[in-house]
């Protein structure tokens, strides 16, 4: 019992590396604590990093480099922790724990074609499993990234997207909520990419796929997306057990004891983040 | 002297008559809970006889108005219908308090105050029993109850009404409001006497009173109960104690003595000037803590200091307050 | 079994050989202004074991409202983390007479606070306790423990039992950690008679007199969450204060914060505070989004915690019918009638 580990302790991680992303968001390479199994790291998990003195907040992975031992974390400004986070330099120390949570089923979708739905920053933790196919070539058959941001100011991975564009058997569409001089992109939300009728919708689940056969949907973004994803989606009648989301509870713990993800019979932290769209249904609406 | 049944008979006659669809009716209703009486907001004529009134309807309902404008001033939707709300008269004067500060508007409200001679709490009741008990009805001063053997017990409540009902600063109807008032005779004689309990002296030294006040605060466990149920605390959730994100945190959600001060402080600085001195606050601590050592202090300062003196007009602001009605921040 | 007698009379030495063994007791008494509390105590005499079970849990001996978590200090640019151990959570203890409820609300505490990331401080504590359980003779009038399943003299997860009669106990070790405290009262322990299996009977067979009405709900266990979309809570959170009384003093109640507090440029502490379902932010989100923004969905998810999500997790109610909830609510919200109306909604 009390001979165990105190889950509580963070460990520490040197910064190495930061990029602005946009105005909002900036990426930050870590080096992985000597104690951490990088290896058992998948996409979709997340840690709880430490601004000692503010607080934890728990961040989704972006990016693992298993030989380099380092994690990518892309963190939005939107709290007095993050705004901290936000004030750190390369060569500083930051306190981490984890990975927690299930993270995608990545064994499952050996093979399949992926679509990915992102709205904003629901792009970072998708992030994870795009590099996850980069890195893996040929593991999965097809990756279709659908990105939705409100403004040409809130794109972020400007770059990666121009190098995941050149990868085989991927595809790239990006959309933004209201048109802008200079924009001759896809206007409109990113859920148009998911229906018939839009003249640029997605390539796997219209012409690849158009059975589902072998199609699995990811999607992440705010609340109301999810809403509308879902929406479209029963409209095609797309299998609820083949979409999987990512949900953001407000959490403290990440270890399933602080009450405070706890949603239905299901705790975020634990049984989460990660929950497939048919689980969803008979979870309470309260995410 | 105080007929129950003839009260209780009365104020559902009165609020039948008047109620109509749109309406709201806040009152007290059997809790199921013995010795407790719950609040209810009844929305339908037909839920009017639910409506019970006797000495244990100890609740203050002030506390459930400035949340109800609050919501209506989000959702904006303005109030349709007017608010019936079944006060005692001590509670009057937080529900006055509530409209001078503009927290909700008077033209929504209809008081209408129930005659009493006196309220008593649960734990009052658990004393003058000596066992616990199933059930308790009232008549007059007088409590029948039953025992968890079905034991019959009656007992006379005059000497375990509430502290405050004895204070006639507190317990009279402050003559500046329209209201309905239901009972049978001229207010106010109060025929019960009431326990007294020790209120901290000014004359204690800094030191002996930095030690009384530690050694009750030591006991709280920040429930936040004492906020949540006081009319005067109308922040509801934009209270300081909650905000998520402060930076710099002068207070923590420790629960040390130091915090716990700083809890205190902030409460009850911030209700100073309106606090009714309803002892709620008191009544509803589940550690028991004497909190009437701080409000009977404040309200007697902000007489004493400004010449206020909180509940006892609906339009004159409190110089120690500024808050205007439909404002977004307090 | 290993049944004796044990004098009250004796109980003087009983609490010398636990002092001796540095085993500090911790039961229900009186403080200082009469209010009946769980306490350390050092003498027979401080008990109240004739009163009704005290308002306050004993879960604060285990699961401390405030506790450091680490405290850290940056030197030459790096994190030094001292992990905070409080002297109390090693320190050797019995809660004295403890009845069933409060007994099966620390069984839970055990099962809840281990599992795949065991939480190692409050393990620590529970480690350490010896729980010596008493038959319950004096229920309040919110108890409901037979609607929980729980006996009033069940000894279920106690390490020694108590049957109270009037001038001794019937006293049973039951576990590893119960009958080390055999050998220490080895001198005060009576050989008991035939007839004492008759004590615990006698006790049943009061209490449930006193005891109110049982509410059979096993007929709904595992069907809670098809309530969630009833009107019954409308009528319950319309007049909830949200005071969160109903958590903090609930003993199975396992939530808590978790914040930092910065001493100086360089130094501070992690601390961990009870927090409570009822409160709005409890789940709010940094970006104003609130999963559960009314009270009506507070109030609903501490009752489908209770009832009906650690029953589909844990195999069990996370409810041991104590009617704390009941005693604290300043508004009378009763939690019995709660589920007396879940019961009805779902038989409509
Ligand atoms: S109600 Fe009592 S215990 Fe709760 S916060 Fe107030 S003083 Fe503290
Ligand atoms: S979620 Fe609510 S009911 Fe459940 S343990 Fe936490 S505070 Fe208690
Ligand atoms: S929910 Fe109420 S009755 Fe059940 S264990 Fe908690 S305080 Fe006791
Ligand atoms: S004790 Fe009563 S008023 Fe307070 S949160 Fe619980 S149910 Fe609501
Ligand atoms: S974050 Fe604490 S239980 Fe999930």
């Amino acid at each position: 019992m009390s001979n165990q580990p105190n889950h509580y302790l963070p460990s520490f991680g040197k910064i190495l590396e930061i990029n602005q992303e946009n105005t909002l968001i900036k990426s930050f390479v870590v080096s992985a604590p000597d104690s951490m199994q990088t290896a058992q790291v998948v996409p979709g998990q997340f840690f709880q990093l430490s601004a000692l003195g503010y607080g934890e907040v728990p961040i989704s992975i972006s990016e693992i480099d298993y030989n380099k031992k380092t994690l990518l974390f892309c963190i939005a400004n939107t709290g007095a922790i993050t705004a901290k986070i936000h004030e750190m330099q390369p060569g500083d120390e930051i306190g981490i724990r984890g990975p927690y949570g299930n993270g995608f089923p990545i064994a499952a979708l050996k093979g399949k074609n992926i679509v990915v739905v992102a709205g904003g920053i629901g792009l970072v933790p998708l992030r994870s499993i795009i590099h996850y196919s980069l890195m893996n070539q040929g593991y999965f058959n097809y990756m279709e990234v659908l990105f939705g941001a409100k403004s040409t100011a809130d794109f972020i991975y400007r770059e990666e997207i121009k190098q995941w564009r050149l990868k085989p058997d991927t595809t790239i569409k990006v959309t933004i909520d209201n048109p802008e001089k200079d924009w001759n992109g896809n206007v409109g939300f990113v859920t148009n990419f998911l229906q018939d009728k839009c003249p640029d919708h997605s390539e796997v689940l219209y012409n690849i796929d158009p059975s589902f056969k072998n199609t699995v949907v990811l999607v992440v973004g705010p609340p109301v997306m999810y809403k509308n994803v879902f929406k479209a989606l029963e409209k095609i009648e797309f299998p609820d057990k083949q979409v999987f989301l990512s949900l953001e509870n407000h959490m403290k713990c990440g270890i399933g004891k602080c009450g405070h993800c706890n949603c239905g019979e299901k705790y975020v932290c634990l049984d989460g983040p990660i929950f497939s769209w048919l689980e969803m249904k008979s979870l309470p609406k309260e995410y | 002297m105080v007929n129950w049944t003839k009260i209780t008979d009365a104020t559902r006659h009165y609020l039948k008559q008047v109620f109509q669809s749109d309406d709201l009716i806040l009152s007290y209703t059997d809790s199921h809970t013995p010795g407790m009486m719950t609040p209810v907001v009844i929305r339908k004529a037909e839920d009017i006889d639910s409506i019970i009134l006797n000495p244990i309807c100890t609740q203050n309902l002030a506390v459930y108005l400035s949340e109800f404008f609050q919501n209506d001033i989000q959702t904006g939707k303005p109030v349709k219908g007017k608010w019936y709300i079944t006060v005692k008269p001590c509670d009057v004067r937080s529900v006055i308090q509530m409209m001078a500060d503009e927290q909700i508007l008077k033209e929504h409200i209809e008081l209408i105050v129930f005659d009493c001679d006196g309220t008593v709490t649960n734990k009052n009741l658990k004393e003058l029993f000596k066992s616990e008990i199933r059930k308790v009805d009232f008549n007059d001063h007088q409590a029948k109850a039953e025992t968890l053997l079905n034991e019959e017990l009656t007992a006379d409540l005059s000497g375990l009404y509430q502290v405050k009902c004895s204070d006639r600063e507190i317990c009279s109807i402050p003559a500046v409001n329209e209201f309905t008032f239901i009972g049978e005779r001229e207010r106010f004689e109060f025929s019960g006497t009431a326990k007294n309990t020790a209120i901290i002296q000014d004359t204690l030294t800094q030191e002996e009173c930095f030690e009384k006040v530690s050694a009750e605060l030591s006991k709280c466990i920040r429930c936040n109960a004492c906020r949540n149920i006081c009319p005067a605390c109308f922040c509801s959730d934009r209270c300081v104690m909650d905000k998520p994100k402060l930076s710099v945190p002068y207070i923590t959600k420790e629960i040390t003595l130091d915090q716990i001060f700083q809890y205190h402080l902030i409460r009850f600085y911030h209700v100073a000037p309106n606090c009714t001195a309803c002892g709620e606050c008191e009544r509803i601590c589940p550690q028991g803590i004497s909190l009437s050592i701080f409000y009977k202090y404040l309200h007697r300062m902000n007489k004493h200091l400004f010449g206020d003196e909180s509940g006892s007009s609906d339009s004159d602001r409190q110089k120690l307050l500024s808050y205007r009605f439909g404002e977004d921040l307090v | 079994m290993d049944t004796n007698r044990i004098y009250k009379k004796d109980m003087v030495q009983v609490f010398s050989a636990l002092k001796k063994l540095n085993i500090s007791v911790i039961g229900q008494g009186f403080d200082e202004k009469q209010r009946l509390v769980f306490k350390k105590v050092s003498s027979f005499q401080e008990l109240a074991l004739d009163e009704i079970t005290p308002l306050q849990p004993v879960k604060s001996f285990l699961f401390p409202p405030t506790e450091k978590v680490f405290s850290y200090a940056k030197q030459d640019e790096k994190y030094q983390i001292t992990p905070e151990t409080s002297p109390e959570s090693s320190e050797k203890k019995v809660l004295f007479g403890l009845r069933p409820c409060d007994v099966h609300a620390i069984e839970y505490l055990k099962k809840f606070y281990d599992g795949h990331f065991p939480d190692q401080p409050i393990l620590r504590y529970l480690e350490n306790t010896i729980i010596i359980g008493i038959a319950c003779e004096h229920p309040s009038n919110a108890c409901f423990c037979t609607t929980m399943d729980i006996s009033p003299i069940s000894s279920t997860g106690a390490d020694v039992f108590l049957t109270p009669t009037e001038n001794f106990f019937v006293i049973e070790f039951l576990t590893e950690k119960g009958k080390s405290l055999q050998s220490a009262f080895s001198e005060v322990l009576k050989s008991s008679e035939a007839t004492d299996v008759q004590w615990k009977q006698n006790i049943e067979t009061e209490t449930s007199k006193k005891l109110l009405e049982k509410i059979e709900i096993n007929s709904i266990k595992g069907q809670i969450n098809k309530a969630y979309d009833k009107p019954l809570w409308k009528k319950y959170s319309d007049v909830c204060v949200a005071c969160g009384g109903c958590t903090f003093d609930c003993p199975t109640c396992t939530c808590f914060d978790m914040r930092d507090v910065m001493e100086s440029k360089k130094t501070g502490y992690r601390y961990r505070a009870w927090d409570s379902c009822s409160f709005a932010s409890f789940t709010l989100h940094a970006s104003g989004h609130n999963p559960r923004n009314t009270k009506m969905d507070r109030l609903r998810q501490r009752i489908m915690h209770k009832y009906h999500y650690t029953v589909t997790n844990m195999q069990t109610w996370s409810c041991t019918g104590c009617g704390r909830c009941v005693r604290v609510c300043p508004v009378g919200i009763n939690t019995r009638s709660i589920l007396k109306d879940i019961k009805e909604a779902l038989h409509e």
